[in-house]
């Protein structure tokens, strides 16, 4: 496969990605492209392949046929690409994930002074600074136990962001929180996108997508059903399948 | 027509007097009341066949052996060497009490106590000499100065472990001592080492070594690189069947085959290995439990933020799956205490065989069996109690940050 054939600020560009889980075709063939800046949401029936395709792209899934470039980088099964890819793309969980015996602070420190060899000082300093654009900063020595869902999942997005990721994917960030809390999470990612990062968001947060997200796709039964910008999706939705769900969502 | 509060008010207070503190707790409902009764004949019978039972025992079996109990026929001459080294097991109580706190109070305070009971009784028993009892006298000074030393800020758990480590070094060396023809540290042979210090000793010494061990081989048990699976299997099924008698057996048996002519195998470290591979074993499962205790999505996040799995597995996965397995750690350490009692099948005397020993060897403590295994019970029981202690202090602290 020939890097010569890839744009400059082409982030994510994958080519037939298939999977399987044993038998279970999940991914059927997503083949999609990502620029730098963009913001692409990716919506649809629970089971239609996702969240797969999304932790296919730093590798948390393996695809079976198919060609993933993140940033110029082949995924293929090289360790050092891997890492690589990883130290490029950020992630946030539906369950937050954060772990629970450390302090925040530490949670968000650890990854840089381990992997990109930050001295203790330098970590916490930009720990710091990402806890005060997430608005939490007087959190840094609680630990995740003690704080609120919507805390520990920007507490998980501060700490995504301190590896200092071109990409940030968020696999269903707020569907595990209280409703009074999904807009302080859902404001951290609309500065976020305003900022300037590409960013990848599986969620069905729909007023979300209207308002922040420059492509929609909807996924069903692993393949892109229909792809577009928010106008051409909600105005005018062309599938059958993207318009029932649309009807059942909205 | 709803009566708002609008600031908020204390809770009611219930004060209760005794009287109807028992009414409630112990006789109502019906059955209640039945079980109460049921529980104070039964402990009135056990005390009535007790207390003038411990009243009128022979407890001159275990007084006037107090030293082969504790420290077997190690050399009186050399017996300051045991006194000086073995102050650290009050200075490690002490420590660990000011750094764990309240969870430790308890048992420090029984050790306290006992120390001070058999200093102050010593002047009675005619065979404890002069050594043993500046020993007991000096003790609960020891515990509190850790103590003190224990509450300082600065100093954190991993100080009492590296007085562990210490201290466990210092007394095997200061125990075994240098060449036959020193002066001030005469060799003794590990053979004449007895009573609990050997317990201990083993003791310590296998929980120092049979952690990281069984870590290393649940790791290894869930590699992706088939070897170390395999030979990870193989270890832990194998010694877990054999039991601990046989397993010394075979190793007694089968060295000679397997070291050079000359040496001749140390007994006490044969037992030594043994104790470990077999209780290696067992840990190696107590360790994977923890391990599968932790949730992928942990995993997941550190590999997605980029770190290596050695780091995965040393910062995210152990500290989580140790804190969850710390109660099958410390029953696993209890197990391995009580399993030092196996050097009796080399010729050397623990705790147990210094009871043994007594019974069997002197004819006039013959009938005094229950004396003699009633005080070793009672010490088994201190040191596991302690153990204990600090398994539920650690977990305290532990889950005070990670709650």
């Amino acid at each position: 496969m020939s890097n010569q054939t890839i744009q400059e600020d082409q982030m994510v560009l994958c080519r037939g990605i298939e999977k399987w889980f044993g038998s279970l075709h999940v991914l059927r063939g997503i083949s999609v492209s990502i620029k730098k800046g963009e913001v692409v949401v990716i919506f649809g029936p629970s089971g239609s392949g996702k969240s797969t395709f999304i932790r296919t792209l730093n590798r948390l899934e393996e695809h079976q046929r198919g060609e993933i470039v993140i940033d110029g980088t082949v995924l293929d099964n090289d360790v050092r690409n891997i890492e690589i890819v990883r130290s490029e793309i950020g992630m946030v969980f539906q369950n937050f994930n954060l772990f629970p015996h450390r302090t925040v602070i530490e949670n968000i420190s650890m990854a840089p002074r381990l992997v990109r060899h930050l001295t203790k000082r330098q970590a916490e300093t930009n720990a710091m600074e990402l806890l005060e654009r997430v608005k939490i900063p007087e959190q840094a020595n609680k630990y995740p136990g003690q704080l609120s869902g919507g805390e520990q999942q920007r507490v998980a997005i501060a700490r995504a962001l301190a590896m200092q990721p071109k990409i940030m994917m968020f696999d269903e960030p707020t569907s595990a929180l209280d409703p009074e809390m999904i807009a302080e999470v859902l404001d951290v990612m609309k500065d976020l996108a305003e900022s300037g990062m590409t960013m990848i968001v599986v969620t069905h947060e729909m007023g979300f997508a209207r308002e922040v997200a420059d492509r929609l796709m909807m996924f069903d039964e692993g393949l892109i059903v229909e792809e577009g910008t928010p106008e051409e999706i909600f105005d005018n939705p062309q599938h059958d399948r993207t318009k029932d769900f649309l009807s059942r969502v909205l | 027509m709803v009566e708002t509060i609008t600031s908020s008010t204390p809770p009611p207070r219930e004060s209760i007097d005794p009287l109807t503190w028992l009414r409630r707790n112990l006789f109502s409902p019906w059955y209640n009341a039945v079980l109460t009764l049921l529980a104070l004949y039964l402990i009135f019978t056990l005390l009535n066949k007790a207390v003038p039972f411990l009243v009128s025992a022979q407890w001159a079996a275990v007084t006037t052996n107090l030293r082969i109990l504790l420290v077997g026929q190690y050399p009186q001459s050399e017996l300051w060497r045991v006194g000086s080294s073995f102050l650290y097991i009050p200075f490690l109580v002490g420590i660990a009490w000011g750094v764990w706190g309240a969870m430790m109070r308890p048992f420090a305070l029984i050790l306290i106590a006992v120390a001070v009971g058999t200093a102050a009784t010593s002047f009675l028993v005619v065979s404890l000499s002069l050594g043993f009892q500046l020993w007991f006298a000096v003790s609960p000074f020891v515990v509190l100065a850790g103590y003190m030393i224990g509450r300082m800020d600065f100093v954190r758990p991993r100080f009492v472990l590296i007085a562990w480590l210490v201290s466990l070094v210092t007394t095997i060396f200061l125990l075994r001592g240098l060449g036959e023809d020193s002066a001030v540290l005469p060799y003794v042979p590990t053979m004449k080492w007895g009573g609990l210090i050997v317990t201990i000793l083993i003791a310590q010494a296998g929980i120092t070594v049979v952690l990281p061990i069984g870590v290393i081989l649940a790791l290894a048990r869930q590699s992706e690189l088939w070897f170390f699976k395999a030979a990870a299997i193989a270890y832990i099924e194998i010694l877990r069947a054999t039991p601990l008698l046989c397993l010394l057996f075979l190793m007694l048996i089968l060295s000679p085959m397997f070291l050079p002519d000359i040496t001749t195998p140390d007994r006490l470290l044969l037992a030594f290995i043994a104790i470990v591979l077999n209780n290696s074993a067992y840990m190696a499962e107590n360790v994977r439990g923890g391990l599968q205790s932790v949730s992928r999505g942990q995993i997941e996040a550190a590999q997605a933020l980029g770190m290596r799995n050695l780091y995965v597995t040393l910062f995210i996965v152990l500290p989580q799956a140790l804190r969850a397995t710390i109660p099958a750690i410390v029953g696993q350490f209890i197990i391995l205490f009580k399993d030092v009692a196996i050097v009796a099948l080399v010729g050397l005397m623990d705790l147990l065989g210094a009871a043994y020993a007594i019974i069997l060897g002197q004819d006039q403590w013959r009938t005094a069996d229950p004396e003699v295994f009633l005080f070793v019970a009672a010490v088994y029981w201190v040191f596991t109690y302690g153990m204990s202690s600090v398994s539920r202090g650690v977990e305290h602290r532990m889950r005070a940050g990670a709650d």
